[in-house]
This record gives C-alpha cells, structure tokens and sequence, in this order.
C-alpha cells in the first residue's frame, strides 16, 4: 500500500511542479506572444496605410458591402483598410487595401494568390492616390490581363466600402445584375427571363443574342448597347435607321435560322469532332472535344482524365462566330475556368491567323493549350470539308 | 579455367554460357535500337548513350578500386545497365543527369547490394525512377510536351487521336530514344529468343496483358495496338523485364510477373499521375519477385513435390 | 556498468555513440527536419536544451521516483521542458517555430531524450547526467547539420538559405523530398561506421540494461539488479 502510495504522490508533485513551471513560463512569454501576433496583423495594415497609427476591427455584419471585402479595420484618423477576396475568373486573390479619410487609395498589396505570375506583387503601387473616379483609368497588365482586372476590382469594392461606411451610397450591382437590369430594359415584354442563344449567325458588332424565354422578343447586345427585337420584328430603343435596319435585318436572319444534321464521313476530318452540322445559312456548328489537364493533382498529365467538350459555330472561310463548353471536369478553380464565358467568348471572331491570341487560364496552361487546339481542330475541320486543307 | 570451368549465371542451372556471353548477347540485341535512336534523335542521343555506358563502368571500377576487391567488370553487365539507361532517357535530358542517373544504378542498386546476381531490383529501371522522381523537369520535358518536336504518342493517344500505326513501329514519334521504333527492338527480341538468352514468357504475357487490358478499357482494336507500341512498353518487356536476377526463374512464375507488371502499367498510364507506368511496374515487380520464386518452386529432380 | 571517465562521458555521443548514427535513435525528426540547414540547427539546438535539463532534473530526482511510474514521471518531464522551449521559441524567435511547426513539439516523444533518461541519466550523478546531455544534443545537432548540408546543397542548391553559385541550377531535387532524405541518412550512418569501426560500442548498450523497456519486461525481470 504504501509503495503505490508513494508513486501516486511523487507523479502528482512531479505534475504540479511542471504546472507552476509552465504557467510561469506562458506568464512570460504570452504577452510578448501577443505583442508579435499584432505586429505581425499591424504589420500588414501599416504596409497598406503607413501613416496609420492605431487600427481597429470594424463590425461590418450591419453594412451591405461588396461580396468580395471579408474584413475591415478603421484607422484612427478615419481611413480604412479593407480585405477583400477575389472570386471568378482569377483564382481567390486576397487584397489588402487602404483608403484614406478623403476616398483614396494609400496602399494596397497581394497577401496570398494562386498566381506564378509575379506582376500581382507590385500591382497595387499603381493603384496609390486613386480614387473611385479614376480608378478604371489604371492600366490592367498585358498576359496578365484577368488577374490585373480582380486586382482593380478589389482595390474598387475598397473605395467603395470606404464610402459606405462613411455614409455613402454605392451601386453595387454586380455584372450579371447590370446585364440583367440592361437586357429587361431593352425589352420590358420579356418580363426579365432570357436564355442566351449560341451564335450560329454572324454580324460584325455583335457579342450576344437573348432570347426572351416568354417569346416576346430578344435582345441584341450590338457594339456594346443593348437593343430589344420584340415579337412583330422591330427594334426598340435609339438608334439611326441604318443601325436599326441592321439589326432588324440581323434579328430576321436569327428568327429563321435553322440547324440541320450534316454528315462529313466523306471528309477525313480530325478525330477530336464528334458532331458535325450546318445551318441553313452554310454556316457550321461542331462539337470536339479537348484534352485538359484531367486531374486534381498539380503537375502531371493524366491520359484518362476526361475530355473536355466544346461546341463551337464557324462561317463559311473558318472564322469562329461563337464558341461555349458543354462539358468539363477540369481542376476546380483553375482548368474549370475554360467554362467560364470570360474564356470561351474570347475565341469569337478568331480565324485560323489568330485563334491562339486569347488570354489563358492562369494556373492551367495545359488546359488552355487543350482547347486552344481543339478550337484550332474545328478551323481545319473546316479548311478540309471547303478543300484548302494542306 | 576459363572455358572449363565457370559458374553459370543464377539460378545456377548447368550451361555452357557465362555471364559474359550472355551480356554480350543483350548488347548485340539492343544495337538495333541504339541505332535507331541515333538515327531518329541525333547526336543528342550518341552522348547520352556513351555517357551513360561510360559512367555505369567507370562507377563500378572505382567502387571495386575503392574497397580493394577484383574487378567484375569483364562480364559486360555494367555496360547493359548504362546502355539500357541511356535508352530510357529522353534526348533532352542534360547529360550530367544521365551521368548521376548512371552512377546511381550501378553504384547504390548494384554494387551496394553486392554486385552482379544479388540486386533486389534492375539497376536501369531504378536509375530511370530516380532521375524522374530527382529531375522534375527532366519528367516534364520527356513526358507531357515535346521531346523533340513532336508530343509523345501517349499524349496524342489521350487527345483522342491515334497516331498512324506505322510511324509507331518505325519509331518516327516523341520519346524516350531506345522506345520509340518497335521494329528495332522487335530485332532484338527475335535475336535474344534464337540465342535462348531469354524465354519467351514475360514479354509475352506482359505485352499481352496489356493489351487485353486496354483493350477492355478502351474498346478498340487499333487505340489499343497503338498503346502497345507506345511508351517504354516494349523496351521495359523485352529488355528489362528478363532480367535474370530480377525476375522469376519458372515458366509459371514468368507468367504471373508479366500479368502483374502488365496489370500495373495499365493502371498507371490510365489512372496514375504518370503518363507511363513500365517502368514503375517492373520496378515493383521486381520487388515481389522473391515472393513469386516462393510460389513457385522449381521442382527438384527426384525431388518430392 | 564500468565507470567511464567524464571526458568521455561527453565526447562519445559526437562521434562513437553518435546518437543519430550509431544509436539510431530519433530518427523521425532527423528525416523531417534536415531539408534546411537552418531548420535542423534548431532542431538540434532546441532538443539539446531539453535534454540537458531532463538529464539534470531527472537525475537529481532518480531516488525518489518510484520505478513503477518510472516512465510516466520522465515524460511529464520532458513535455514540460518541451513546452517551456516552445513558449520561448515562439515569443522570442518566431521564425524559427513557425519554421519546426509541430515537430518542435514532438521533442517530446524523441526516443534521445526518453532513451538518454533511461539510459543514463537515472544511473548517474547530475554533473555527469549533464555532461552526457550536452555530449548527446551536440551529437543529435552535428547530425542533423550533415544531413541537412548534404540535402540542401545538393536538394535545393543552397547553404543555409544562401545559394551556391553553379550548384544551385543543377539541384537534384530527390534530396529535399523523403526518400532523399533516407538515402542520405544510410549514407552516413555507412560513413561513420566505416570511420568508427572497431570503436563502437559491441552491442554492450543493447542488452537489458540499455533497454528503455528492461524494467517491465519478463524476459530479464531482476537481471538489472543483479
């Protein structure tokens, strides 16, 4: 009894002693613990506002703010440093911004990216002394173009914050907002629905087609306005005559356009198309696929991974009128993006001089490389069935 | 003493072929392909080929100079390992990674494990995996882009289109310099089989399963010809497979170690992160190889079963 | 167990009871910790400091801790010291913790320390005990500086973060990476027996009574005593 008396006693003491050690120890250490944790929180603030002196928190639950801002601090003085997180296109950029008390930038830096770039590092310095009005007028970064434009972006959503929180009021509306307030107001018959219709028509000027899911009508986004077609054919909005007649007469070729099945077994075109037909107006709509990266893993090709299917409408003389993924199953976040219409929409217009000249997915070359030549496949496609194949 | 007596190569079975005829077999059944990659790849690959062979041999002279013991180096295996090496790299490979890739098999898989006959693994194939896992960028640049000019056949393969079948057994495609014409090393296969240098089992099964395998996968005759003749597949079958040390010394065990290697490859090349997997399989077939000699004994003669 | 002199109490565990290469012990942490050379000397320099003051701490107390809550007793210790280190290391030199992350805490189950308790320090004086604590952790931090010279400089083309001109555009990057690191560490465990032959230990510690686990083990229950 006594000998495990004696062990119980001695483990306890051993275990207390080491108690009063360690709380001692952590009565030393933690503040200087905490002192460096905020040096280093501080550290990023100052970076961004290095005239600030004391930062705190701002609860920002009761404010509606752009999506992509996470948190706010609010300087002593009466700036404010934002953080934001961009979404889309470029891969979860994570921006901290200053703004001063009179709206503009003092600063703004790149805490963590998915990019391999580089130029995002520096990007912010060109930002300094803008405000909400002459924001837009910084240059986005050439091969870059899509990480610099999140970039200006967020360094946005901060002045704009900035504002709100100061009283202000902002139009946050995002892209997809706009275009819809845009498309219902070019034809208020639709009632907001509209399904954008894949191109199989040409017209120099125009980027989009929606249609009105009730019938009423389409909308046709032509040299950047929007203008409603409704049901009888005419066009709605301002415009001259000559504008207007070329829409209507471009709605009236849109109306009756028509897909028909088209066989090319007796062409030996490229092994990537799956599907061939043409419209009734001769232009041609294909299906290929891509190779893609296929794999969440980070540096290896992966053979089995699945193909990436793209549809794709082409003029008679190879031009590409309209282009759109129907299916991927590409990396989450990076190759994913070649479904993203800020990629497949840049291929509009492009031919066989210039079809490589897009922007490419950063973080997913081989991707991009992938649909870039499965775009290049249904160019020559073309070339072959209009026999100027080489 | 030279041509009375000497000590067959393992398993030790009564033959009147050393180790040195036997070497020099392989080396005259692998000209064919030497040639074909100096003639597809240049220049590039005539360096890699003399490095990797020189290094393979001075490394091992220095390890036996070093620990003061006779030299071996006139049974020929150390030129094998270098040749067959050189012939896994791409054309692009720096040539003093070959020389570190060749140092490595002989010295650490060979000569640390004893030298001739009692490596656990083929030195080739192991120096092969080192320099892919070593080089990152050597992996790159062989496998998934260009090697010289065009991209390999495995990767058009995956793009959904097959390469033309003869342009595959010639050679005229991407790769690495000793795989790409499997009509020069379908030379050697022939060579070593009328020489009884090797059996025909592994590479036949191998090969085989292979196909069969892709085949199922892929349900078509010509993608599946295709991804035979593609890749190391033939080269690793024939060459390295056979390996007397490395791989099983009955028919029976012949033929589970090239369902099991085939089986592997397939596994790889269509769900592993590498491109190509023959290499990876052997090397772990290499590896169950004393298990498959267990299952299966070679009956003793007068022996109880 | 023959009495050696103090000097040698001290000098063994540089070279002929090489903790790392001879003993093999704490291997884990000499396979993670040696991609830097930064990182492994302080790694070394972190688990020197505990081990002197457990060495110390435990052979001031070994007549009073009971045998049977022997093992107990040495790892609160030891986790306390680790702690300590810890907290100081992350209020003091917070480069250096963030750079160890968790292994800076798994001094605590490092087989050195536990295996140098057991082994020594519970048998002998506190000079001595120290002695061999200081002789152990500079052993156990000489180990880790080769292993991570000869990783980083040829993994990563660096020296201690710095880069070597020529060397750092033909690295050889299987080194940084795990099975560089065990082909660099049988390597050297192979050098230094080459250089230490004839010299090292014939086993002698490997017997009962250099065995962690002697006390509750059947197979030599009361050898130890006799």
């Amino acid at each position: 009894m006594n000998r495990y008396l004696k062990s119980i006693v001695v483990l306890t003491a051993i275990c207390g002693v080491i108690a009063i050690l360690l709380s001692a120890t952590n009565f030393v250490t933690a503040p200087i613990i905490k002192q460096n944790e905020n040096a280093a929180a501080n550290k990023a603030l100052l970076e961004v506002m290095p005239e600030g002196k004391e930062f705190t928190l701002v609860d920002i639950s009761s404010y509606e703010l752009p999506d992509t801002v996470t948190s706010v601090y609010e300087e002593s003085s009466g700036g404010y440093v934002v953080q934001l997180t961009t979404a889309g296109y470029s891969t979860g950029l994570v921006i901290m911004c200053g703004v001063d008390k009179t709206g503009a930038v003092t600063g703004a830096t790149c805490l963590a990216s998915g990019e391999t770039l580089g130029a995002e590092k520096t990007y912010g310095d060109k930002t300094v002394g803008k405000t909400i009005e002459d924001i837009d007028s910084v240059d986005t970064v050439a091969s870059i173009t899509r990480t610099t434009e999140a970039y200006r972006n967020a360094v946005k959503d901060a002045l704009n914050t900035a504002i709100i929180l100061g009283g202000g009021s902002v139009d946050l509306r995002s892209d997809e907002e706009i275009l819809a307030d845009n498309l219902d107001a070019a034809l208020h018959a639709a009632g907001g629905k509209f399904t954008p219709w894949f191109m199989v028509e040409e017209l120099e000027g125009v980027a989009a087609v929606y249609k009105a899911d009730n019938g009423s009508g389409m909308v046709i986004t032509y040299n950047g306005n929007f203008y409603g077609i409704d049901s009888a054919g005419s066009v709605l909005g301002e415009a001259d005559e000559a504008t207007k007649t070329l829409i209507a007469d471009y709605a009236k070729k849109v109306n009756s356009s028509k897909v028909n099945s088209f066989s090319a077994s007796s062409y030996e075109l490229p092994a990537a198309i799956l599907k061939t037909e043409k419209t009734a107006s001769g232009n041609y709509v294909f299906e290929v696929k891509a190779s893609g990266f296929g794999i969440n893993g980070d540096s290896y090709y992966n053979p089995s991974g699945e193909p990436i299917i793209i549809k794709a409408s082409v003029t008679r003389g190879g031009k590409i009128i309209a282009c759109q993924t129907l299916s991927q199953k590409e990396s989450e976040g990076y190759g994913s993006q070649c479904a993203e219409p800020e990629f497949y929409t840049q291929f509009s217009g492009k031919d066989e001089t210039n079809y490589k000249e897009i922007d490419a997915i950063s973080g997913a070359t081989i991707t991009t490389n992938g649909y870039v030549t499965a775009v290049g496949r249904v160019i020559e496609a073309v070339n072959i069935i209009e026999g100027r194949a080489k | 003493m030279d041509s009375k007596l000497h000590i067959s190569v393992s398993p030790h079975i009564r033959s009147k072929k050393s180790t040195k005829d036997i070497m020099l077999d392989v080396i005259i059944a692998l000209i064919p392909a030497t040639v074909a990659a100096v003639i597809l790849f240049g220049l590039p690959a005539l360096w890699l080929v003399i490095a990797c062979v020189a290094s393979a041999v001075l490394g091992e002279a220095l390890f036996y100079k070093v620990l003061k013991k006779e030299l071996p180096i006139g049974d020929l295996s150390a030129v094998v390992t270098g040749l067959l090496l050189a012939l896994n790299l791409s054309a692009n490979v720096p040539v003093w990674q070959a020389v570190i890739g060749s140092l490595f098999a002989i010295i650490i898989v060979k000569c640390f494990f004893g030298g001739i006959g009692c490596n656990v693994v083929n030195p080739a194939i192991t120096g092969r995996v080192f320099m892919l896992i070593a080089f990152g960028s050597m992996a790159q640049s062989a496998f998934p882009l260009d090697s010289v000019a065009t991209a390999t056949p495995l990767v058009e393969l995956a793009e959904g289109n097959t390469p033309a079948l003869l342009d595959l057994f010639i050679g005229n495609v991407g790769g690495c310099i000793g795989e790409t014409s499997a009509l020069a090393l379908l030379i050697g296969f022939v060579y070593l089989l009328v020489r009884k240098v090797i059996s025909w089992h592994i590479p036949t099964v191998y090969v085989a399963t292979v196909f069969l395998f892709t085949l199922a996968v892929k349900g078509d005759l010509t993608v599946a010809l295709a991804y035979i003749l593609s890749g190391g597949l033939l080269l690793g079958a024939i060459f390295m497979a056979t390996d007397y040390v490395t791989s099983p010394s009955t028919p029976w065990g012949k033929v589970i170690f090239g369902v099991g290697a085939g089986v592997i490859t397939v596994l790889i090349r269509f769900w592993g992160n590498y491109p190509e997997g023959v290499s990876f399989a052997i090397l772990l077939m290499n590896i169950l190889n004393p298990f498959i000699e267990k299952w299966t004994p070679r009956k003793v003669f007068g022996g109880q079963k | 167990m023959k009495k050696d002199g103090n000097l040698s109490v001290l000098l063994r565990g540089l070279l002929v009871e090489n903790p790392v290469f001879v003993l093999v012990l704490g291997t884990c942490p000499t396979l993670a910790t040696t991609q830097t050379v930064i990182g492994a000397f302080a790694m070394g320099l972190a688990a020197m400091a505990v081990l002197i003051c457990s060495n110390v701490v435990i052979s001031l107390l070994r007549k009073v801790i009971p045998d049977t809550v022997r093992i107990p007793c040495y790892i609160v210790i030891i986790a306390g010291f680790v702690t300590v280190v810890q907290m100081f290391m992350h209020a003091f030199l917070p480069e250096l913790y963030e750079l160890l992350g968790v292994y800076l805490a798994l001094i605590t189950v490092n087989c050195i320390i536990l295996g140098r308790a057991e082994m020594f320090a519970s048998k002998n004086s506190v000079a001595r005990s120290a002695l061999d604590g200081v002789g152990m952790g500079l052993g156990f931090t000489i180990a880790l500086l080769l292993m991570a010279t000869v990783r980083e400089v040829l993994g990563a083309g660096s020296f201690a973060g710095i880069a070597i001109p020529f060397i750092k555009d033909h690295t050889i990057g299987i080194f940084t990476q795990a099975p560089g690191g065990l082909l660099v560490y049988g390597l050297l465990i192979f050098a230094v027996t080459a250089i230490t032959q004839g010299r090292a230990p014939k086993k002698k510690s490997f017997g009962c009574e250099g065995c962690p686990s002697a006390a509750n083990c059947s197979a030599c229950m009361g050898k130890e005593e006799a």
